[in-house]
C-alpha cells in the first residue's frame, strides 16, 4: 500500500513536469522569444553601467541577475500563479479529484519549472557573456553550483507555498504576480550589490532566495569585495528558508484543504 | 408592419453613428476608456489599487536610482543623473501605452473572450483598443507626477521651470507615437496565435534600449544608431528632458540639433509612424476577418 502510495505521487509529479520538461520545447521558438529577446532588457542595463563608467564586474552582475530574473518570472508565474490559471482552465478540480496528494502535483510543476527555466537561463548566461564580454572565476565553480542549487530549491519552495496561498485570493492573484516583479528586483539586488541598501532594507529582502543565492554566487564567480555577507553564512540561511518554505508548502496545502472544505469557493472562478 | 411603426414609434428613430464618423471614434474611445478603466481597478478598492499601481514604476526608478549611487558615489545632483531619471519616468508611457493596447488583444481575446462581441458591435475597433489602453496611461501619468515630485523633493533633481511649454508639448507628440506602436502591436498580435505576450514585453524592451531611456544612445555602437535615429522616442525623450530638465544634453550627438529641429524631427517620424501604423492595422483588421480570427482561443 505504502509503495503504492508513493508510485502513484512520484508517476503524478512526472506526469505534471513532462509538461514543462517536453511538451512546451516541442515549439523550438522559445529559442529566440525566451532565451534570445531577454537579453534586451540586459543590454540595458550593462549600457547604464557602461554609460556611468562602472567597473566590468557590475556587467557580470547585470547578466547574472538577467539569468536570475527568468527563474523569478518562472516562480511567480508558472508556479505561484498557476493554480490560478488552472482554476480558470477547469484543470483545478481535476487534479484534487486524482488519487493523489496536491504536493506531487507541486513537486512536478518545480521540477519541471527547474528544468525548462534553466535550458532558457543557459541561452541567456552564454549570449550575454559573450556579447558583453563577462568573464567568470572558475576557482569556486563547484560551491557556486552549489549555493545555485540550494537557491532554487529554497526558491521553488517559496513558489510552492505561493501557489497554495493564491488560490485564497481572486483576480487579485493576477495583480499580485505582477506587483512583485519590479520590486522584488529591486529588494534583491538584480542588477546591483545587494550591499548597497541599507541592511534592514537586504535583511528584508533575503526573505526571497534569490538575495542570499545571488550575492553567494557572485562573491565566489567574481570575489568577495562586494559581498554582503560570507558565503557560508549565506548558504547555511539559505538551507534554513529552503527547509522553512517547503514546510510551509505543506502548510499552506492543509490550509487551502481546510479552507476549501468550510467555505466552498476555492474552485469557483472569475472570482 | 403596424407593430413595427408602433414600434419605431415607442423607441425613436436610431441614432447608431456612421461608421468611420469622428462620433463613432468618440463613442467608441469615450466606452472604452471607461471599460478599460473599471476592468483594471475594479478587483480592490481604490487605495490597494494606487499601491499595486504604483509599486512597479517607482521600484524601477528606485533601481536606476540605486545603480546611479553604487557607481558615481551618490551625485545625484550631476545633469547626467537627471537624465537618467526623468528619461526612465516617462518611459512608463511606452509601456503602459504600446504594450497596454497589445495586452488588451490578449485580455479580450483569450481572457474574457469577448473580443468577438465587440468586434461585431458598431465600434471602431482600433479606436476600443486606444480607449481601453487610456487607464494604463493614467495610471502612467499618476506614477511620473509621483515619481518627479519624489526626484524634485527628496533626491534634489532640478527641474526646469522654464520649458515646461516645450517639453508637454513634446510628450503629446510622444504619446501620438506611443499609440502608433501600440496600433502596431495590437494589430499583429490579432493575427498571432501565440508568443503575443513576448512580442509586446521585446518591442518594450528594444525601444527601451535604443531610445536612450537611461542612457545618452552615443554609448551604444554606432551601428545600431541610425536605429535609435528611426524612433520617434528618441527625439521625444530629448525633447522631454529639453523641457522639464534644461541644461546641456547628456548625448553629445542630440546635443547638436536645436530645440526646434528635435521638435521637427519628433513630429516628421511621429507621423511616419502613426501612418504606417494605420495601413498595418487596417490590413490586421481586414485578414483577420478574412481568415475568422476574431474568436481564436489559443488558451494562453
Amino acid at each position: 500500500m505504502k509503495r503504492n502510495w508513493l508510485e502513484t505521487n512520484l508517476r503524478a509529479a512526472w506526469a505534471r513536469a513532462y509538461v514543462r520538461i517536453v511538451g512546451i520545447n516541442r515549439d523550438l521558438s522559445w529559442i529566440f522569444w525566451e532565451g534570445v529577446l531577454p537579453i534586451l532588457s540586459v543590454a540595458a542595463y550593462v549600457f547604464i553601467y557602461k554609460a556611468l563608467g562602472a567597473p566590468e564586474e557590475y556587467v557580470g552582475f547585470v547578466v547574472l541577475g538577467g539569468v536570475m530574473t527568468a527563474f523569478w518570472m518562472n516562480v511567480l508565474w508558472a508556479m505561484a500563479a498557476n493554480w490560478f490559471f488552472e482554476k480558470h482552465g477547469g484543470n483545478l478540480e481535476i487534479y484534487f479529484q486524482s488519487p493523489t496528494h496536491p504536493a506531487a502535483i507541486l513537486l512536478g510543476m518545480a521540477v519541471g519549472g527547474i528544468f525548462a527555466t534553466t535550458l532558457r537561463a543557459v541561452i541567456l548566461l552564454v549570449l550575454g557573456s559573450w556579447l558583453f564580454d563577462v568573464r567568470f572565476g572558475t576557482a569556486n565553480l563547484g560551491l557556486a553550483f552549489l549555493a545555485f542549487g540550494i537557491t532554487l530549491i529554497a526558491l521553488y519552495g517559496l513558489g510552492m507555498m505561493f501557489a497554495s496561498l493564491y488560490l485564497l485570493y481572486g483576480r487579485e492573484a493576477y495583480h499580485l504576480s505582477n506587483m512583485l516583479q519590479e520590486p522584488v528586483f529591486l529588494l534583491s539586488g538584480f542588477y546591483f550589490p545587494v550591499k548597497s541598501l541599507n541592511f534592514y532594507v537586504a535583511a528584508f529582502g533575503s526573505l526571497i532566495p534569490l538575495t542570499l543565492g545571488m550575492d553567494a554566487v557572485r562573491q565566489l564567480v567574481f570575489g568577495s569585495e562586494l559581498g554582503w555577507l560570507p558565503v557560508p553564512l549565506e548558504l547555511g540561511l539559505l538551507t534554513g528558508l529552503g527547509i522553512l518554505f517547503l514546510w510551509g508548502a505543506l502548510w499552506a496545502l492543509k490550509l487551502m484543504e481546510r479552507l476549501a472544505k468550510r467555505e466552498g469557493r476555492l474552485t469557483l472562478r472569475w472570482q | 408592419m403596424a407593430v413595427e411603426t408602433q414600434a419605431a414609434q415607442l423607441v425613436g428613430p436610431v441614432t447608431s453613428p456612421r461608421p468611420g464618423s469622428v462620433r463613432q471614434a468618440w463613442r467608441s474611445f469615450k466606452w472604452a476608456t471607461w471599460l478599460g478603466w473599471v476592468s483594471e481597478s475594479n478587483w480592490t478598492d481604490p487605495w490597494l489599487f494606487f499601491i499595486y499601481a504604483l509599486a512597479k514604476p517607482i521600484s524601477s526608478a528606485l533601481i536606476v536610482l540605486v545603480m546611479y549611487t553604487v557607481v558615481a558615489r551618490a551625485d545625484v545632483t550631476s545633469p547626467l543623473f537627471a537624465y537618467l531619471y526623468v528619461g526612465n519616468a516617462f518611459f512608463q508611457y511606452v509601456f503602459q501605452t504600446s504594450s497596454g493596447m497589445a495586452w488588451v488583444v490578449l485580455d479580450d481575446r483569450e481572457w474574457n473572450r469577448t473580443l468577438k462581441f465587440v468586434w461585431m458591435s458598431p465600434v471602431h475597433i482600433g479606436w476600443y483598443f486606444v480607449g481601453r489602453s487610456m487607464a494604463k496611461v493614467l495610471v502612467a501619468t499618476l506614477s511620473v507626477l509621483v515619481l518627479l515630485v519624489f526626484g524634485w523633493l527628496v533626491l534634489g533633481v532640478k527641474l526646469n521651470t522654464v520649458g515646461w511649454g516645450y517639453g508637454l508639448t513634446a510628450f503629446a507628440i510622444g504619446l501620438a507615437a506611443c499609440v502608433a506602436v501600440g496600433l502596431l502591436l495590437s494589430g499583429t498580435l490579432l493575427l498571432l496565435a501565440n508568443k503575443g505576450d513576448y512580442v509586446s514585453e521585446g518591442v518594450g524592451g528594444l525601444i527601451y534600449l535604443l531610445a536612450g531611456a537611461v542612457f545618452p544612445i552615443d554609448v551604444l555602437p554606432a551601428w545600431v544608431r541610425p536605429i535609435s535615429l528611426g524612433l520617434p522616442h528618441t527625439y521625444w525623450l530629448e525633447g522631454i528632458r529639453r523641457g522639464f530638465v534644461g541644461g546641456e544634453s547628456m548625448s553629445p550627438f542630440l546635443a547638436q540639433f536645436s530645440d526646434g529641429q528635435v521638435m521637427l524631427r519628433l513630429a516628421a517620424i511621429t507621423a511616419i509612424w502613426v501612418t504606417v501604423s494605420l495601413l498595418w492595422f487596417t490590413y490586421c483588421r481586414r485578414r483577420v476577418a478574412q481568415l475568422g480570427l476574431v474568436d481564436m482561443v489559443t488558451m494562453h
